[in-house]
């Protein structure tokens, strides 16, 4: 249900732009944020907001994976799947995942807890293989970062701490990265290769 | 005409060619006849380059550029037979190839296919992908006359394009990403859109397909005609399919001027009528008087009897006791001759069509034609449709007001009904139905009593002014409201923003003069224009969208009571003195019954050529058609009207015979025969020289072009229009001097738009124009 006052925050947001259309997608998180996911009458107030017809707005939607359709459980676990995580190994850590979730990707678990997606590059590819759990990224993935992210998730402590971690240790020069107190073995491993 | 165009120069493998500034590679290519393949780009929507096909060299440029997006620029140097090009034209069709199912020979666009075609010629020949193809559920709909099939597609988002930018309706969609790229529609905004079939059409695979032309042929068992499409008054070019005895489709034969290269889907597949099984195939008489059963009969057997008891009738009655109604779909060459067996045959002016109350405007007898053109709506600022529906009856002017909004023209629908483009509109104004001449005299009021009026017509006939001004006095917006339930303030703003424009257009249906309030509507709504400088120019004017495919021709060629062809009165002695002479007949000079006078009794005998009067006629009316002597029809079916008939006599369809059509802005177009006539059947102007003929006058026409030289000669405003001078695609009327051909001979060319002037020296009585070309086109 899009209230009235989502409405008037929608239109808010298009009178920041020259153009109304390019408050399209800010739009849309709204709609995701306040229903859940994208529902035809999510949609439809964003037309309207936008003043782009239902069916240029069903395209964006169908174009970025950060928009759903369905409901979707609590974690939507997104691997990317394109050349560079491909080529480091992301169908391992799919398959684990799916091993993990007891769920075939693309599906949700039946507690609602965990929804596991393949998506299109996440322009992520210098840390690959990556993935995203909701606005969080988790890169340079490997079997036994993905437990420990699993573990973290079902204990609801995010996985944002996680990465501020990586983060310095994948950028940092060499000493940063040997003191980081990383759980990011993978990384390690690589580094000292 | 003014304006130089810039030219820029460059080379293209060797071959030097100038091109408009702006122009992209892949034109300069096309101008030298370089093929450079193209999937996504399509010369009539904006670059997109996504398919990576059209890769050529430019010299100091790094990598290849898409000939597609890359503006040419002075002394560029291009190369299009590289082997760094060619290999990527190689690359890009090999991936294109690694999910296309190949299934070519039971394709509809097996033949006639770009990626077909471009892999012959740029492709490579063998691929290495060795693994499974994907596939999809084959086909799916995406509207109702249209199939997708998903594993033929390349995502080169043509169809979507057009459906977006060019007809700015709901339509298709790009749905997802990536590889899992896919055509779509949203089910919330289905794809019901009249123009619906260009995307058949553009489509550069067999991914989209129509559903009447699935499975039917293969394309190289077509004959292809170009023609004129005959559905209704916008007359877009088309290519006419045949196979056999069949059209299978008509495909846009682009002329710029007329339909910019779209058709709707009107045109596009509904043939049916031609193609039904139902049509006459033989004339059919009354053998044993009034109440036997109608019988066949040879065309000597049914020439005969209509001529024996037209003689009879004149003989005993006079040739007012005989009247004829005309066709608005039949071609020019044809109506002029049906008017022309009754004036000089059988002395009547007892003709008349639908839809032909006519009465003349002040403005020198004016004919009620647009004074603009289709391709002017572009350049105009303002465009009011005033009791109009374009998107249904006229579609793709409906799409070129489309082309003007994208170009920064303001709409504004003026209309009793929801209109299809209220959407993209400046303004919408609703009134009552019936209302439309209150609206049009409310805005003359506001532009008269506000001293709004502007220009040189305005300037030098300020008695016309004046005049104007005290008849619609009375007339202000604030009455208007009360009578017709409209928003005064809006229409007063209207009025201000139409006398106020750089170029207004106003366009009003036909149909809107035949309400009650319309009688003046034309005379009023040309004043406007006039009156706030309007006209005389691309992108100002006025006029009306008439409703079949030869519904002005029907009116230039005299298929009215009261005017011979060329809309000079029968009441002038001069003119039909002149005519007179040309047919070597005298002419009557009463005016003759109308359409509505000869349906209520007002003839013994009456002959109707494609019209179906019963249709909608009043049971007074058809009591009247059951009482009469003689009711001679002459149709392609047995219409409610030719039940009734005496004589039955069966016509063909427009794609079984050769003429012209004169579309709703004055262009006069060569129809072409597409296809071998029904058998048993004639052509309407075959049969009007049997029936002349039969009557004992000697019409030696041997083809429909020897006719319309006649007409150029019989009709002032289509002095000089030959065959020859209308060309490919056509020429507006009045035909005027254009600069002489290289071989001296006088050319003549059409007016694109008619000026004040032009209308008060008299292009309706044709004495500007006749004398222009007697002068000079001694030749033709």
């Amino acid at each position: 249900m899009i209230s009235e006052d989502v409405k008037a925050q929608m239109r808010e947001i298009c009178a920041r732009y020259p153009s109304p259309r390019s408050g399209m997608l800010p739009c849309l998180h709204l709609a995701e944020a306040t229903e859940g996911y994208i529902t035809p009458e999510g949609i439809a107030a964003v037309a309207e907001a936008t003043g782009a017809k239902l069916d240029e707005v069903d395209s964006v939607v169908s174009f970025y994976s950060m928009y759903h359709r369905q409901p979707q459980g609590k974690y939507v676990i997104k691997v990317c799947t394109s050349i560079s995580c491909y080529l480091m190994g992301c169908d391992d850590v799919l398959a684990h995942l799916e091993n993990r979730l007891g769920i075939r990707r693309g599906e949700t678990t039946p507690d609602g807890q965990f929804t596991l997606q393949c998506v299109e590059c996440l322009a992520a590819c210098g840390m690959a293989p990556a993935l995203q759990v909701n606005e969080d990224f988790v890169e340079n993935v490997s079997l036994q970062v993905a437990d420990t992210m699993l573990e973290r998730l079902k204990r609801d402590e995010g996985v944002a701490g996680m990465n501020a971690n990586w983060d310095v240790a994948g950028i940092g020069a060499g000493d940063t990265a040997n003191n980081a107190n990383s759980a990011n073995t993978t990384s390690s491993e690589k580094k000292a290769r | 005409m003014a304006e130089q165009e810039e030219l820029v120069n460059l080379t293209i493998d060797g071959q030097p060619v100038s091109v408009p500034k702006g122009s992209v590679i892949w034109a300069a290519a096309q101008k030298l006849g370089i093929e450079v393949p193209i999937y996504c780009y399509h010369p009539k929507m904006e670059p997109l380059g996504a398919c990576r096909m059209c890769f050529v060299a430019v010299e100091k440029m790094p990598k290849l550029a898409t000939a597609c997006t890359t503006v040419v620029s002075e002394g560029m140097v291009v190369r299009t037979d590289t082997p760094a090009v060619k290999k990527a034209r190689q690359g890009t069709l090999e991936f294109l190839l690694i999910n296309h199912p190949l299934d070519c020979p039971i394709c509809d666009k097996g033949g006639e296919c770009d990626l077909q075609d471009f892999t012959l010629r740029h492709g490579p020949s063998a691929s290495r992908f060795d693994l499974s193809k994907r596939h999809f559920q084959k086909p799916i709909p995406v509207s109702e006359n249209i199939l997708l099939d998903r594993e033929r597609c390349i995502a080169c988002q043509r169809c979507m394009r057009f459906c977006q930018t060019v007809a700015m309706e709901d339509g298709l969609v790009m749905e997802e990403r990536g590889f899992r790229t896919e055509i779509g529609v949203n089910p919330d905004a289905p794809f019901d859109s009249n123009f619906s079939g260009n995307v058949v059409e553009m489509c550069p695979v067999g991914a989209l397909t129509a559903k009447s032309y699935r499975f039917v042929t293969r394309p190289w068992e077509l004959q292809k005609t170009g023609s004129v499409c005959g559905n209704c008054a916008v007359g877009c070019n088309v290519r006419v399919d045949v196979r056999v005895d069949k059209v299978l489709r008509q495909y846009s034969r682009t002329n710029d001027s007329i339909d910019d290269g779209w058709l709707c889907d009107r045109g596009r597949w509904d043939l049916d009528a031609i193609n039904s099984l139902e049509r006459l195939r033989t004339p059919l008489i009354r053998k044993g008087g009034k109440n036997s059963e109608l019988q066949p009969a040879s065309w000597d057997e049914a020439l005969t009897l209509i001529a024996t008891r037209l003689r009879e009738i004149t003989e005993r009655d006079g040739g007012r006791a005989v009247g004829g109604i005309g066709s608005t779909h039949t071609t020019n060459e044809e109506a002029y001759l049906f008017q022309k067996l009754f004036r000089a045959g059988l002395g009547s002016n007892n003709v008349d069509h639908r839809h032909g109350r006519f009465p003349a405007t002040e403005r020198n007898g004016l004919p009620w034609v647009w004074s603009d053109s289709i391709a002017g709506l572009e350049k105009a600022s303002h465009i009011v449709i005033l009791g109009a529906d374009p998107y249904h009856r006229q579609p793709i002017v409906d799409l070129r007001i489309r082309k003007a909004i994208r170009g920064g023209a303001q709409v504004y629908v003026v209309t009793p009904e929801p209109n299809r483009l209220d959407r993209l509109a400046t303004g919408v104004i609703r009134y009552q139905a019936g209302q439309t001449g209150t609206i049009a005299r409310a805005l003359l009021n506001v532009v008269t009593a506000e001293n709004l009026t502007r220009g040189d017509f305005a300037e030098k006939r300020s008695a016309s002014l004046d005049a104007r001004r005290t008849t619609v006095a009375q007339d202000t917006p604030e009455r208007a409201a009360e009578i017709a339930g409209v928003d005064a303030a809006a229409l007063r703003e209207l009025a201000r923003e139409i006398a106020g424009a750089k170029g207004a257009v106003i366009l009003y249906d036909e149909m809107a003069t035949l309400e009650p309030t319309g009688a003046n509507l034309a005379a009023d709504l040309l004043d406007l224009a006039l009156l706030t400088d309007n006209f005389g120019r691309p992108g100002a004017g006025v006029g009306p969208l008439l409703e079949d495919n030869n519904s002005l021709g029907a009116r230039d060629m005299g298929l009215l009571p009261d005017t011979l062809p060329g809309y000079r009165p029968v009441s002038d002695a001069a003119a039909r003195a002149a005519l007179g002479g040309v047919w070597n007949a005298t002419l009557p000079s009463e005016p003759g019954k109308s359409y509505d006078e000869m349906l209520s009794g007002g003839v013994k005998a009456l002959y109707v050529m494609g019209a179906n009067p019963a249709s909608d006629a009043t049971p007074q009316q058809l009591a009247a058609l059951n009482a009469l002597e003689l009711l001679v029809v002459q149709d392609m079916f047995l219409t409610e009207t030719a039940k009734r008939a005496t004589v039955v006599l069966p016509a063909v369809a427009y794609t079984e015979k050769d003429g012209t059509f004169t579309n709703t802005e004055r262009c006069v177009q060569v129809v072409r025969r597409a296809m071998q006539p029904l058998p048993g059947a004639k052509a309407d102007w075959e049969i009007l020289r049997g029936v002349a003929r039969a009557l004992g006058l000697h019409w030696a026409y041997l083809s429909p072009a020897e006719i319309l030289k006649e007409i150029g000669r019989a009709t002032p405003i289509y002095a000089g229009v030959t065959r020859r001078a209308l060309g490919d695609s056509g020429a507006r009327w009045p035909l005027v001097p254009g600069e002489r051909a290289a071989d001296g001979r006088p050319a003549l060319q059409s007016s694109p738009y008619l000026t004040w002037q032009m209308v008060e020296q008299g292009v309706a009585r044709g004495i500007a124009a006749g004398e222009l070309v007697a002068g000079r086109g001694r030749g033709e």
